[in-house]
């Protein structure tokens, strides 16, 4: 069973098909389900105001963004993965989650009294931007750090990785102390992750940025597959190893900083999809770059569209979802894979 | 053609090769004998550039090593490495397809698969194309790895440039058949399609079969250079090898056929007098 749905409903046009169905569906269900007439008399007729801002401005951009936000996660998970030859990396290994997450508490709890006097939208959005500057600034130090004589040492990034990512946790921890009951919620929230957000403006700001490094980072995919075999192997095919290094480093911290910065932490997705995926599939990253993008995609509105009906007309934070919905799953299939294929 | 000019190689203080000249040819056979810690790896990995040299020159047809690029020197040598670990279960198809990276021109993908499916063949590793790279034997990854090199030189051939092979112990882990296959294929490739190939041997007799010359390193420095005959004589195996040797004419191809004799302290002495009498009438590789 687990062959069939390899071969078939994994090809790049079904996930496509697939993807743009979620989506649809998508549309119609939350916390006011929608019947399909009520949403098509709605857009063309316009006849229902209401139905019409709830489908096209509340709805819409939040599926999008969280679709984007799947594919640049998953995309990037699965090029670290590549790039450090470790099963267990993802992003939070190149300090952009740490980093992010202590910009966003910096922003919350230094600037929560100067900001206090702007409207919400400013405050996300200073939260948005401090969290991108704080994640692809903290990556970029690990990168500076473990460079020497024009090399990148992927050993010492990793372990740098994670003294600079404790270091950024510890003083996170620190304000979150000192922070009061409404920051510790809205931190609390935020690490959680969650679309409740999302508006066009959101989109287009983020959206055009992710889609074209995505498709920068699918370039990668002849490189990432020579660096399987090691760094050396990879220049005897040809790949000018600390070039690519450096850039897939600099595109996954910039596409995980955006999704980080719109929809706070959402775990688990980065380190899943591609695992999901190489189980089922292998590790052509000709083909594992493009998939992972488009099953992360999938994934996250799934998760998206639960968060936001499971306890309507609450909501729950998506990282909650993704993980819980996602860990059993995904060791069913590390369980039952290992006696199909050879796993090391 | 490669030429090293006084090359050294020093890594973290300790010197690793010393003043190494030499000439590799288009077409011809070169073969890196030395015990363990000799250098003949570091050697291989200066001459293809994944090393950098601290003294010295490299050049290739006369241009500096350090004005080509990695995506040129892709399309002028391959590399089969001694052993090399995947990170992520590949195929062996997608493996020998990495050969297919550098390219010297625009290639249609049917031709780069008819390329593919003749090196498979050649290597014996049509039946195995989709199964795992993990899942092979030593001997199996090896040949996959082969294949890829020789998809790669395929490839990226360009008419009137001279290419290279390098191999770092070819053979470790080969049955005996697939020994001689690999033999023969290298002979095949520096004959026919005049690649030059630079191997490092443990197996002196393959490399007196193989080799238009042979280079003995011995603590980073060369002890001496030169054809079978010339390099491969009792004494200076002894003085680079610590092995005490019998050579004889090999009795088709005629290269030394070299038989090792354990001189030691427990060796009866009937041993000791066959191999003096041996060396004695074959005064020609004294």
């Amino acid at each position: 069973m687990l062959k069939l749905a390899g071969n078939q409903l994994l090809k790049i046009p079904t996930l496509s098909i697939t993807l743009l169905m979620v989506i649809i569906a998508a549309v119609f269900l939350g916390a006011y389900s929608l019947t399909t007439t009520e949403v098509l008399s709605a857009i063309i007729n316009n006849d229902n105001p209401q139905t019409s801002y709830l489908v096209l401005n509340i709805r819409l951009p939040r599926i999008l963004l969280s679709a984007i936000t799947g594919a640049g996660l998953a995309i990037s998970g699965a090029a670290i993965q590549g790039l450090f030859r470790n099963p267990l990396a993802d992003q939070t290994l190149i300090g952009v989650t740490s980093g992010a997450m202590l910009f966003a508490v910096l922003s919350i709890v230094l600037m929560g009294s100067v900001l206090a006097m702007f409207t919400e939208a400013i405050q996300q959005a200073s939260v948005a931007i401090f969290a991108f500057m704080g994640g692809f600034g903290t990556t970029y130090l690990v990168y500076f750090l473990s460079r020497k004589n024009g090399q990148t040492i992927v050993m010492t990034m990793l372990l740098a990785g994670i003294a600079i990512s404790a270091f950024a946790a510890a003083i996170a921890g620190f304000f979150i102390y000192l922070s009061d009951d409404q920051q510790l919620r809205d931190i609390t929230f935020w690490s959680l992750g969650s679309f409740g957000g999302a508006s066009w403006l959101q989109f287009w700001i983020t959206g055009p940025l992710v889609i074209v490094a995505i498709m920068v980072l699918t370039r990668y995919a002849k490189a990432l597959n020579a660096i399987l075999m090691g760094e050396k192997e990879a220049m005897y095919l040809g790949i000018p190893v600390e070039k690519v290094k450096s850039k897939i480093i600099m595109l996954t911290a910039f596409i995980v900083g955006i999704c980080i910065a719109m929809s706070g932490i959402i775990g688990f997705v980065g380190l899943v999809i591609p695992h999901f995926l190489r189980l089922l599939k292998g590790t052509d990253y000709k083909y594992l770059l493009t998939s992972s993008a488009i099953l992360g995609a999938i994934f996250l509105v799934l998760a998206d569209t639960i968060a936001r009906t499971v306890i309507a007309p609450a909501e729950l934070p998506i990282g909650i979802i993704t993980a819980f919905v996602g860990a059993p799953f995904f060791l069913w299939l590390l369980v039952k894979s290992q006696r199909e294929m050879f796993l090391t | 053609m490669i030429t090293a000019k006084n090359v050294s190689v020093i890594k973290g203080g300790k010197t690793i090769l010393k003043d190494i000249s030499f000439e590799l040819h288009s077409g011809m056979i070169c073969i890196a004998v030395g015990k363990n810690g000799a250098g003949k790896t570091t050697l291989l990995e200066a001459l293809t550039k994944a090393n950098t040299i601290n003294e010295g020159k490299l050049l290739w047809e006369n241009i500096n090593y350090l004005e080509i690029s990695m995506q040129e020197m892709a399309l002028k040598r391959a590399v089969l490495s001694q052993s090399v670990n995947i990170a992520f279960p590949i195929r062996v198809s997608e493996l020998v397809e990495m050969g297919t990276y550098a390219l010297a021109g625009p290639m249609r993908k049917k031709e780069q698969a008819e390329i593919i499916a003749s090196t498979l063949e050649e290597t014996g590793l049509t039946t195995m194309a989709s199964r795992y790279y993990n899942t092979l034997s030593g001997g199996e990854q090896k040949r996959a790895l082969l294949a890829r090199c020789l998809v790669q030189l395929k490839c990226s051939r360009q008419k009137g440039k001279s290419q290279f092979l390098f191999l770092d112990e070819p053979t470790s882990s080969l049955d005996i058949e697939q020994q001689f296959k690999l033999a023969r294929l290298l002979k095949k490739l520096a004959k026919k399609y005049q690649i030059g190939i630079f191997a490092i041997l443990h197996d002196i007799n393959l490399a007196a079969f193989l080799a238009d010359e042979i280079i003995l390193l011995k603590a980073g420095r060369i002890i001496k250079k030169g054809s079978p005959d010339a390099v491969l004589t009792p004494k200076i195996l002894e003085k680079t090898l610590d092995i005490s040797v019998i050579i004889n004419p090999h009795p088709v191809y005629g290269c030394p056929n070299i038989t090792m004799v354990p001189l030691t302290d427990e060796t009866p002495d009937e041993a000791s007098l066959v191999y003096q009498k041996s060396n004695l009438e074959n005064e020609k590789y004294l």
